[in-house]
């Protein structure tokens, strides 16, 4: 029995892969950092249901009131920045299904005073869940200058230096 | 932060060799049961063959012009694996390494890697499909492109390991070939049924 609840679980890990996606853009002229992050909702609701919130139907009709809350702490904890060094807590602007409703877009925004010149990241979202979440963070900072970080169990923290 | 070649790259490398989703390896291992590093010229075609048929798919769904429910792409590649694992027992097959050159059997293997790779490109646009980025639709080339270079390194060495452990056992332990080929396609046949029925699309 033992055996066969192992190769379930060896099986069921075969057509799951564990992805979220965030884009970081700074925008000169609303002197901001916008953020979208795409997250399943299955995920997400899985990591809330672990810090004991269940039963939150996120962008249905169901929706539990409590919801956004949760997802923000969730967020506060697991995704942060810190610009110049400087502790930044972001703005929770809002969230959005995604158009198949299989996942979440959530909207952050960070104010952003004077040059960019170091924007650190720790990106922890699910890999407490999920061996092989990986959080890919698309960053387009100050002068077009971008690139992707791939965020892992490896790997949850990145700091980026930007030339004045 | 890396910019998109090395990022996509990654991503492609780990998604093919990654050991939690092993579907596409096993279907690698059915692929290549019965060859050792003596025949790695018709593996070279084999490889190929199922690389044109995912790169093509891939590119299809990527680019939105081929939309198939991930489900039903789900269901379907545990269905290429046993196939192909079963046909390596049929009598043609286990010939066919013997024989050079272009075979009835070979064509049917190159045939079955081609049109099973269309299929697997399909799985793996699944997954591309949530590595990219609204913001980045003019990247999509060479994201894909990079994501394929990826999935061709993992897939190489994939098959060089295979390749491998065929010939040390056979050298060094005199393992038949035929009996090694067996032993492997019913154990890919086994794993690929436990997984088809687990995925039939409800």
């Amino acid at each position: 029995m033992r055996l066969f609840l192992f190769l379930t679980g060896f099986f069921y890990l075969a057509h799951t892969f564990h992805v979220s996606k965030t884009m970081v853009a700074y925008s000169e002229k609303e002197k901001s950092l916008q953020i979208s992050v795409h997250l399943f909702i299955d995920d997400l609701e899985e990591s809330l249901k672990n810090e004991g919130h269940t039963k939150l139907f996120i962008c249905t009709e169901r929706e539990a009131p409590q919801a956004e809350k949760h997802i923000e702490s969730y967020l506060r904890k697991h995704l942060t920045f810190s610009v110049n060094n400087k502790s930044t807590p972001f703005t929770f602007v809002g969230k959005e299904g995604s158009s198949d409703m299989s996942a979440v877009w959530i909207y952050l925004e960070i104010p952003v005073s004077g040059k960019i010149k170091s924007i650190n990241i720790k990106n922890s979202l699910l890999i407490g869940e999920f061996e092989d979440q990986k959080n890919l963070v698309h960053v387009v900072g100050p002068n077009k200058k971008e690139g992707t970080i791939i965020f892992a169990n490896t790997k949850t923290e990145e700091s980026l230096t930007f030339s004045p | 932060m890396n910019g998109i070649f090395y990022t996509y790259l990654s991503l492609g490398f780990d998604h093919i060799s990654d050991l939690a989703g092993y579907d596409h390896i096993l279907f690698l291992v059915a692929l290549c049961a019965v060859y050792s590093w003596t025949s790695w010229k018709k593996v070279a075609v084999i490889v190929t063959a199922f690389t044109l048929g995912h790169s093509l798919t891939l590119a299809l769904a990527a680019m939105n012009v081929l939309n198939i429910p991930a489900n039903m792409i789900e269901f379907l590649i545990p269905v290429t694996i046993f196939i192909t694992a079963i046909s390596n027992t049929l009598p043609a097959a286990m010939s066919s390494n013997e024989k050079s050159g272009i075979s009835k059997p070979m064509i049917f293997k190159y045939t079955i890697a081609l049109f099973f790779g269309l299929i697997h490109g399909l799985g793996f646009s699944n997954f591309f499909r949530q590595l990219t980025m609204p913001s980045q639709e003019n990247d999509l080339i060479p994201q894909l492109f990079s994501f394929n270079v990826g999935v061709e390194l993992g897939q190489l060495i994939i098959v060089g390991i295979i390749l491998s452990i065929s010939f040390g056992l056979n050298k060094f332990f005199r393992i038949n070939m035929r009996s090694w080929n067996i032993f492997i396609s019913g154990a890919a046949a086994g794993i690929s049924l436990m997984l088809i029925i687990e995925r039939i699309p409800t």
